[in-house]
């Protein structure tokens, strides 16, 4: 059972470290758009092995279900995109490698060697209860200020989206 | 934990007064046809000046506040009455070039919101919501020409640089929350004394954070983004961006010096060498660049990189002295750095607004013979260029003066020295402007000359004067600001 689990969770794992390559090398946006579609999923399920199972769920729902829709009618809605080739050329591979390979020993050995703070969850529990009350004490601040930070930046896209269309 | 309870909330009153503002302006704006954007400065204006007597008057209930999401302490009181002056003169100068929009000014005030609580900030959560606040708005504003390729340019550099520096931040935060469990500041700090503080992964979080906010203020390495967001935004939004959202970076820095603080020498590596290492850099960097722009709006965006170094050294102090006489020294040289530089380089680049609009452009050659054309934005100009280089009896100076004094007591010799050395080489780019203005005759003549110069609208010189008088004042007689911000953080 532990061993069928452990099974799964690697697959997901897979499935959404490969898609998400696939989202950043592919030359077509309306693949990586689909692509996008798997690494969400695969990242909610990470979630649930987390036993989030609120967050998995929101997860899809917003990411899967909303976000993602919305980009691809929107790759849709732009003309030529199915043929549209991004620029994807790399320039100084090898000199850009040097820090990359650097700031990965780098975090990888900080994450193998530091000893995490871990919390001994054995039970998985409905975790929505204790969100709504943390949301509404802990965390009220910001999640009233995320509300006001949708307001203005609402305000920002309609105003960079209307001088689009009365400048043509 | 203090719960929401009326008097909990009327700690808050600039805050939310801010945010009903802010809703009020959204209607009116919606309302109006014609001159929103004078509507909307107008109106934004008198909330900010009632929000500077309220912050000026606050109560000094001194806590953690809303369960502990905000901390008021003498920061929060200070970086209040800052940002709501700073955004006051900001919007003024903005009123002139956006007569007709509203949404510039919306866009200010929700950034501003950001602001005031990121100064409070006493969780990683709130934190990042804020400084999140403080940006998306800026993006917009950056690339408000559109129809400019140069102003599309500065808002892409800018969100993809934000979305960088932002996923840095984020993993410095998720490594500390790790370490500890928590994500309240005082918490973290005290967890990361208990069990971790020399930890590898203490100092790999606390750089990736001072990475995320180094791009705020423009730190070196990530500063990249500033000269050409500088240079493509309008001219007017530049001068807040030159201050606000920067000083909104301190405030966030400021914020989390219990955590950098915290930090044991790591493989020879301390908090202290960190912030003392990039302060040189970015003083030195922002300085070297200067000297080789020809327009004048680089060439503020380097001097404020510089600037930011400055204000560095004086953070070095602070991390290195977590408590005691020196420290709080140290904060008062920081912040009263931050208030002088608010003025004089909102005056330098509210009369590069000035030319830039009645003579056509920002390079160099537009400033030649301005002293002989315009002798009032001229001499203004020059004020502030020499605050800028520090030069006595000037307001620059005495911050100068307070930043070198509080390194010199904390004896940190080296980083004091490379400051004088390049308070030296900025005169060279600063003076060059000066020249140009009162030495050399006109290459671009005004098209429509007055008597004596531009026409200067009535807001215009109240704004010079508004910003002038404390930058000649502040160099003569500083003791009461001083001592005014000495008292906040006793």
């Amino acid at each position: 059972m532990e061993l069928l689990s452990e099974l799964i969770f690697y697959c997901f794992v897979v499935l959404t470290i490969g898609s998400a390559v696939v989202v950043v090398f592919h030359p077509r946006v309306m693949y990586s758009a689909f692509a996008l579609l798997f690494t969400f999923f695969g990242v909610g399920v990470l979630y649930l092995y987390l036993a989030a199972d609120f967050l998995a769920a929101s997860q899809l729902l917003i990411y899967v279900g909303g976000i993602l829709i919305l980009i691809i009618f929107g790759v849709f809605l732009t003309s030529s995109i199915m043929s549209l080739e991004i620029l994807q050329e790399t320039h100084q591979r090898f000199i850009a490698l040097i820090p990359i390979a650097l700031g990965g020993i780098v975090l990888l050995s900080v994450i193998l060697s530091t000893p995490w703070t871990t919390t001994a969850t054995t039970e998985a529990v409905p975790t929505t209860k204790l969100l709504g009350r943390l949301l509404l004490t802990r965390y009220l601040v910001p999640f009233e200020l995320a509300s006001l930070l949708l307001l203005a930046a609402l305000v920002g896209a309609m105003r960079l989206a209307r001088y689009f269309r009365t400048e043509e | 934990m203090s719960p929401v309870t009326g008097q909990n909330l009327a700690q808050f009153t600039p805050e939310l007064a801010l945010a009903g503002g802010l809703l009020v302006l959204l209607i009116v704006d919606l309302i109006v046809r014609k001159n929103r954007g004078v509507i909307a400065a107008a109106l934004g204006g008198i909330l900010l000046v009632a929000l500077v007597f309220i912050s000026l008057a606050g109560n000094e209930k001194i806590g953690e506040y809303l369960f502990g999401a905000v901390v008021q302490d003498g920061m929060t009181l200070f970086f209040r009455v800052f940002f709501a002056a700073a955004t006051l003169v900001s919007i003024g100068i903005m009123a002139s070039t956006f007569k007709g929009e509203g949404e510039p000014f919306i866009l200010v005030l929700s950034s501003v919101i950001g602001m005031f609580l990121l100064a409070g900030s006493n969780d990683l959560i709130t934190l990042f919501v804020a400084i999140e606040m403080v940006s998306i708005p800026s993006y917009v504003l950056a690339g408000y020409r559109r129809k400019d390729p140069r102003s599309a340019e500065a808002a892409l550099k800018y969100v993809l640089y934000g979305a960088f520096s932002s996923g840095l931040m984020l993993y410095g935060f998720s490594l500390l929350y790790g370490l500890t469990g928590e994500t309240g500041l005082p918490e973290i700090a005290e967890g990361l004394i208990r069990n971790a503080s020399g930890s590898p992964a203490h100092l790999v979080g606390i750089v990736l954070i001072l990475a995320g906010v180094g791009y705020k203020i423009a730190m070196v390495p990530m500063h990249f983004w500033c000269p050409d967001v500088y240079e493509g935004s309008p001219t007017s939004i530049t001068a807040y961006f030159s201050v606000l959202p920067k000083a909104a970076g301190f405030a966030a820095l400021f914020r989390i010096v219990p955590i950098i603080a915290s930090l044991k020498p790591v493989y020879g590596i301390s908090a202290v060498g960190l912030i003392t290492l990039v302060s040189a850099l970015t003083m030195t960097f922002g300085n070297l660049g200067a000297i080789w722009q020809d327009s004048v709006k680089r060439l503020l965006a380097y001097s404020s990189i510089a600037h930011a170094g400055y204000i560095l050294m004086g953070f070095a102090v602070i991390v290195a002295l977590p408590a005691g006489e020196l420290h709080n020294l140290a904060y008062t040289a920081v912040l009263f750095y931050l208030v002088v530089y608010l003025f004089m380089n909102l005056g330098a680049f509210m009369v590069v607004d000035l030319v830039e609009r009645r003579l056509g452009g920002d390079s160099i050659g537009y400033f030649k013979g301005l002293g002989k054309h315009n002798p009032l934005p001229a001499l203004a100009l020059a004020v502030f260029l020499f605050s800028l280089a520090g030069l006595p009896p000037l307001a620059g100076f005495i911050g100068k003066f307070f930043l070198f004094a509080a390194l010199v007591k904390a004896q940190m010799w080296a980083l004091a020295i490379i400051g004088i050395a390049n308070a030296v080489v900025s005169l060279f780019y600063y003076v060059r402007i000066i020249r140009d203005m009162f030495l050399y005759d006109p290459d671009v003549v005004p098209v429509e000359q007055d008597e004596g110069g531009f026409k200067l609208g009535t807001l215009t010189s109240v704004l010079l004067l508004v910003t002038v008088v404390p930058t000649l004042l502040l160099g003569v007689y500083w003791g009461p600001l001083a001592e005014w911000i000495k008292l906040r953080l006793m």
